[in-house]
């Protein structure tokens, strides 16, 4: 009696099992990859959140000095007055005389 | 010798058959919990807490914009020199350092130690490298025009779940469009901490809160507060309200009350603050009343403009009670002009016995009395209009001046507004738009709730109203050169039954300009001391605001 593993039909057999191990050694290389990853994305997520923290920061200081509150205190600081008598200039108002 | 391998067998298969039992025990009937135990081992599972949704003014500055912010918590059991941490934040939180030492020495896992931390404070206690102390972010609201439109914005406080909730104002009406919703990452991690990407993680995304775009304009506002201020100061009121309506949209463009608070810390005030008078307090509006009677009865043609009144020579007696002038001054033959220009109490009497008992109540419900504007603020009031039925002659006709029938400031206005835009009763609206955290947008458009009063008869009323202002008590505040459509108003306030002979709220209500109003602004003060009279104390600071909004606006005079 033949053995099954004799000849050629011992080739297929070996073709799988090269495959199954070289299948396992991707798995292996990719996991190890896959796992450092993991930290680099932890430490970029650290530094996409500190840069949104400065924004805000930075976006709050900015709408601070553009409200109106900060500006009538500022303006205040530096002298200006409110002006009470407004003239009002009509088409039938003579500004100037051609001579 | 069978016997020592027939042993053997049952010793190899009795020690197997545990093994299996136990495998069994641990992988079907523990199974459940131990792969539960592992998920928390490898599983991370974070909340996306989604950005509350900004306030901003028409010219897009956001009123109520969101500040990171920081809650300070412990892991008690982690901590190994609890003294010493406690001490160490106790000087940087400024806080009693007992008070962290009692949250420490709890038996928990995971105590809170301080809410609402700033990044300075943060970065602080973080340089100290402490064990057992870590940080979760916050969203605080951030008010940069400090207590401006405090009523109109309202507060977010926690409710029972502390989750943050708006109340009064926008933040109450509108905080289910504000809030968002939460979204939810859940990923492998490793033994670090750190995730592995090895599956799609499962994601929930979170929704931002959207945003809402107000008419309100931030320089109107802010001349409206201040002139308010000064006025409540300056006639010795126990508070006032001014708002600043577009007629034809309904639109408000300012609304200030004072007393107020500061949002931001809303926590220092009495809570009696929060509500927004204008909105919720009601009270006899007095004689800025009359014009919607007046313009009743014309509507209805049972008078004319030069109609002559014919009780108007001395008080009027009805049920026991006599009507008088507020002045005591009578005028004979005086006709419908002139009782708005002298705002005499008996023509509105014969006014209202001219649109009669039926009509009279109509015309009060057409207007907007008994029932919610619908302004898009919670908290607002409706007084109930009494039933027809409970209403007697005395009721009709004082009434007619305003006393005897109850209302809000914004019923007031809107009322008012519909003189101004030709007969239309609008629906007021604090909220312009609504943007949604795609861009997208939803504009709220003017609503129309129905016309009470024909085009003409409301030109009729308003120069009758600008007759008043240019001949009335309030002339001498008026500014020069405009056509200002106004009423003034002294109401009594009612104590137990009757009326107080010393206490008044004055207003003034107008438009300007009266030909095409930009702007219609109804001014309140509270007991008033310097003087009781609307003339005296409303219509200056009126026309005082009046004044600046015209500059703003560049409306030129036209006399």
């Amino acid at each position: 009696m033949k053995s099954s593993f004799s000849g050629n039909n011992a080739i297929i057999p070996t073709i799988i099992f090269a495959f199954i191990i070289m299948l396992s050694i991707v798995q292996l290389l990719v996991s190890n990859r896959l796992s450092t990853d993991g930290a680099a994305l932890a430490q970029l997520e650290k530094e996409i959140n500190l840069y949104k923290n400065k924004n805000s920061i930075l976006e709050d200081e900015i709408l601070g000095r553009m409200s109106l509150t900060h500006i009538a205190s500022e303006a205040a600081k530096l002298g200006f007055v409110k002006e009470d008598n407004i003239t009002a200039i009509s088409p039938a108002t003579r500004i100037a005389l051609h001579q | 010798m069978i016997w020592r391998i027939r042993l053997v067998t049952i010793l190899i298969v009795t020690f197997f058959a545990l093994i299996i039992a136990r495998l069994f025990y641990w992988q079907v009937i523990r199974g459940g919990e131990l792969s539960l135990l592992g998920k928390k081992q490898y599983t991370s599972t974070s909340i996306l807490k989604p950005a509350r949704g900004e306030i901003e003014t028409n010219d897009n500055f956001p009123l109520v914009a969101n500040k990171q912010a920081f809650l300070l918590f412990a892991e008690p059991q982690k901590i190994e020199d609890k003294k010493i941490v406690a001490r160490s934040l106790a000087k940087i939180l400024e806080i009693e350092e007992a008070s962290i030492s009692a949250s420490l020495n709890q038996d928990l896992k995971w105590v809170p130690i301080k809410s609402r931390i700033s990044m300075p404070q943060k970065e602080e206690i973080e340089k100290l490298a402490l064990q057992g102390v870590g940080f979760e972010s916050q969203g605080i609201r951030s008010y940069k025009e400090a207590s401006l439109a405090a009523h109109l914005i309202g507060i977010v406080a926690s409710d029972d779940r502390g989750e943050d909730k708006g109340y009064f104002g926008l933040e109450g009406y509108y905080d289910r469009q504000l809030r968002g919703r939460k979204g939810e990452i859940r990923e492998f991690i490793d033994v670090f901490g750190k995730p592995i990407l090895v599956k799609n993680p499962f994601t929930a995304e979170k929704i931002d809160g959207r945003t809402l775009v107000l008419h309100i304009d931030r320089t109107l506002q802010f001349i409206v507060e201040e002139k308010l201020r000064q006025g409540i100061e300056r006639y010795g009121a126990k508070g006032g309200s001014v708002a600043v309506m577009e007629p034809k949209s309904g639109a408000i463009l300012a609304l200030a009350s004072f007393p107020a608070y500061d949002p931001g810390k809303f926590q220092d005030y009495d809570e009696t603050l929060f509500k927004n008078p204008f909105i919720s307090d009601i009270y006899e509006p007095g004689s800025i009343f009359k014009p919607l009677i007046m313009a009743a009865a014309l509507n209805e043609d049972v008078v004319k403009p030069d109609t002559v009144c014919t009780i108007c020579s001395e008080p009027i007696n009805i049920a026991g009670y006599t009507i008088r002038t507020w002045n005591n001054k009578y005028y004979k033959d005086t006709n419908m002009i002139k009782v708005i220009e002298h705002s005499d109490n008996t023509g509105m009497v014969f006014v209202s016995q001219k649109l009669g008992p039926k009509k009279f109540y109509s015309y009060l419900s057409a207007f907007g009395m008994g029932e919610p504007t619908d302004i898009d603020l919670q908290e607002e009031s409706s007084p109930t209009l009494r039933n027809q039925d409970k209403w007697g002659e005395l009721d009709t006709a004082t009434a007619s001046f305003g006393q005897g029938v109850a209302l809000t400031g914004i019923q007031m206005l809107r009322a008012i507004a519909t003189i101004a835009n030709g007969g239309n009763l609008m629906e007021p609206h604090v909220v312009a738009k609504i943007i949604d955290s795609d861009g997208k947008e939803i504009v709220i458009p003017p609503k129309v709730i129905r016309t009470v009063i024909s085009e003409k008869t409301a030109k009729i009323v308003t120069e009758m109203m600008v007759n008043a202002v240019e001949l009335g008590e309030a002339r001498f505040a008026k500014p020069k050169g405009y056509r200002v459509a106004g009423k003034t108003g002294t109401a009594q306030i009612p104590i137990a039954g009757h009326y107080d002979p010393n206490k008044t709220i004055a207003s003034f209500v107008g438009f300007a300009p009266s030909d095409e109003p930009r702007f219609i602004m109804l001014v309140k003060l509270d007991q008033p001391t310097s003087s009781p009279f609307g003339a005296e104390t409303a219509a200056p600071l009126f026309f005082s605001i009046a004044k600046d909004l015209f500059t703003y606006y560049n409306i030129a005079p036209t006399d």
